[in-house]
């Protein structure tokens, strides 16, 4: 059973739900890695390599798993292979195979010459993943770590541009449609890309500590200065357009604002979510809290759930508001079934599943590093 | 010396595999697009156009009915639903009253400027460019529902039975054949009519001709081809409350006038939703 508010459309349901909402999470997660790149190979902050490398692995892991959300969200599902085919070009959905096939192309080619070192190393240990990682390095045995870096600053570089592409057609997606209120604004793209830097970076930090202290290594938190800095202050740029958003919004007073209105009523717990979880993480970043470990861990925790609570805000609101403008509809969330919150827990195990693969094949740390250590 | 030859040709191998599959990709992309276009070729040299006279809508529903009948529609979802306005003010001064009834029906205006068909990633949701029609090819819908987002009429929806998109057609297997869509048929008071533009003759032009026609959310650019009579100062004038602190569809206050106005509409639609 559907649920209304005021006169609203016969037709009218929230389609898109819980995995349009993991969607632009996903792909947010895949931009922001591409920040700690950006501060190894442009800003040369040598010591976020492992960093970096971990976001990388995520990246791809997240690349692979993000197409599924919307794809289970499709009432045809396997149809989606028609869209290469039958392709209109005027339709947004079409940026996304263009997108998503070259960053897809872009990441693995920066991953081959990054892990080369590392599979040849691994082919010569033998063992399943050695045969996996012997079949990776495509024959090449040759190990040149010098022209292999050039090459993956260079292909590091080309990823950055590329994935915020990637990220901003997901908010193209939405803000294309104008005849939503809260949707058809060019300002919903900037607030993707900026709430993207936030959550990129908190997750590859977080797998970074998990990792390392799997490992029972140190965790330098002055190391880790930067990108936390970074991080809040992408949180403070992120509630500064969403204040510019909404108060915009509210002084325009439209005839739909009082349907916005209701509707973020309606979503209060998400955004209060949204907005006290950025403000803890701007504070956070710049205080005591970037200098302990678990502050840290604390930082990046939050940014994850702040930002999925603003995607949230994002997809459900502007859908809530009836085409006819008099009344809102709730949205349906089912545990388990299509669309269900079961379909969006089994794409995060997928995502894990696919890291610790990577992780597996190609080693957590570089190959020579773990024979300096050995 | 060997191995480096050997190795240098293995890559220039794989450089030629990988442009010819992406050429070959490429083409195939292109070409099914390219065919794509082409279709359908249709004969007809039709211009469609509904006219709906809200003066004359008596809110009798039988063109729900008929279009339910006639499309073997699903329960909770609908091509054609007939809402009820009121319209007006009161003066509380003077005790002035002028306020109206209106039924109004909806369905598919089958824009000029569809956004629905633009959004459509695989052409499902195509315009018929000889007799302008907005159709639904049901086989390849791949059901992303981003047609739903873009239409500002709320006019399309998920089939429960065939879980793709369906929407009003104009009844095109109907229309096509000489015939008027059901709706038009079936109603008592022809508030609804269905004529064809191309033809000087069609009385639908004596319809336009003298009456003043609006269209709905005209604002939107689509440029819809359900023309309504009777929506003159009411349609695209203020369409919400005008207040934020109030419920939308409440009666609001004019301050300068102190003119109580309504737009009080009651879709009546809802217990629907129960069925979904």
């Amino acid at each position: 059973m559907i649920e209304a508010v005021g006169p609203t459309l016969p037709n009218h349901i929230v389609e898109w739900t819980v995995l349009i909402v993991t969607y632009p999470f996903f792909t947010g997660i895949v931009a922001g890695a591409t920040v700690v790149s950006a501060l190894v190979y442009l800003f040369g902050l040598k010591h976020l390599e492992q960093l970096e490398r971990v976001g990388h692995f995520l990246a791809i892991a997240l690349m692979l798993v993000a197409p599924l959300a919307p794809m289970f969200d499709l009432t045809m599902p396997i149809r989606a292979f028609k869209v290469p085919f039958y392709p209109n070009l005027s339709s947004p959905i079409i940026l996304f195979f263009i997108l998503w096939a070259l960053l897809l192309i872009v990441m693995f080619l920066k991953s081959y010459f990054l892990f080369r070192r590392d599979f040849v190393e691994r082919a010569k240990e033998g063992g399943f993943f050695g045969k996996v990682a012997g079949v990776l390095t495509f024959g090449a045995k040759d190990i040149n770590p010098e022209a292999d870096d050039k090459k993956v600053k260079f292909w590091a570089t080309v990823s950055i541009p590329v994935a915020m592409f990637f990220h901003a057609y997901v908010g193209f997606l939405m803000s294309a449609m104008h005849s939503m209120p809260l949707w058809g604004t060019s300002i919903l793209l900037l607030v993707f890309l900026i709430s993207a830097v936030v959550s990129g970076i908190g997750a590859v930090l977080l797998l970074y500590v998990i990792g390392q202290s799997i490992l029972g290594e140190q965790v330098k938190p002055e190391e880790l200065k930067v990108p936390v800095l970074v991080m809040s202050a992408f949180a403070g740029f992120d509630l500064f357009v969403l204040f510019i958003e909404y108060v915009s919004e509210w002084y325009w007073n439209t005839a739909e604002w009082p349907l916005i209105a209701m509707a973020i009523k309606a979503n209060l717990l998400a955004y209060l979510i949204e907005v006290l979880g950025l403000f803890f993480v701007l504070i956070g970043g710049f205080s005591g809290l970037r200098n302990s470990v678990s502050g840290i861990t604390l930082l990046s925790i939050v940014s994850l759930i702040a930002v999925y609570a603003a995607r949230w805000t994002m997809v459900i609101p502007a859908q809530m508001i009836d085409k006819g403008h008099r009344g809102i509809v709730y949205p349906h969330i089912k545990f388990v079934g299509r669309e269900g919150i079961t379909e969006v827990i089994a794409l995060f195990f997928l995502v894990f599943f696919l890291f610790f693969l990577f992780v597996s094949i190609a080693g957590y740390k570089p190959a020579q590093q773990h024979k300096e250590v050995a | 010396m060997g191995e480096v030859k050997e190795s240098t040709s293995r890559r220039s191998f794989l450089k030629a595999i990988a442009v010819g599959a992406v050429a070959t990709c490429t083409g195939a992309v292109f070409d099914s697009a390219r065919a794509e276009r082409a279709f359908p070729a249709q004969k007809g040299k039709n211009r469609f156009v509904f006219v709906v006279d809200v003066r004359k809508c008596i809110g009798c529903d039988a063109c729900v009915a008929a279009c339910k009948a006639e499309r073997n529609t699903p329960l909770g979802v609908f091509n054609t639903w007939v809402e009820k306005w009121e319209v007006g003010y009161t003066d509380p001064n003077t005790g002035e009253t002028k306020v109206k009834v209106l039924n109004v029906p909806k369905l598919c205006n089958h824009c000029e400027n569809p956004p629905c068909v633009k959004v459509c990633p695989v052409h499902a949701t195509y315009r018929d460019e000889n007799d302008g029609i907005v159709l639904q090819r049901y086989e390849r819908c791949i059901g992303c529902r981003l047609c739903e987002q873009a239409c500002p009429y709320g006019v399309r929806y998920i089939d429960p039975i065939m879980m793709v998109m369906n929407k009003c057609t104009w009844c095109d297997h109907r229309v096509r054949n000489g015939l008027k869509p059901a709706c038009v048929d079936v109603c008592p008071t022809k508030a609804r009519e269905f004529g064809d533009l191309a033809n000087p003759e069609d009385p639908i032009w004596d319809l336009i001709k003298k009456n003043s026609v609006q269209v709905l959310k005209p604002e939107e650019g689509t440029k819809p081809r359900v023309l309504y009579i009777g929506l003159e100062g009411i349609e695209g004038v203020y369409v919400g409350s005008g207040s934020e602190s109030r419920h939308p569809g409440e009666v609001w206050t004019d301050p300068a006038d102190g003119k109580v106005y309504t737009y009080n509409v009651r879709m009546q639609h809802n217990k629907f939703r129960e069925l979904r």
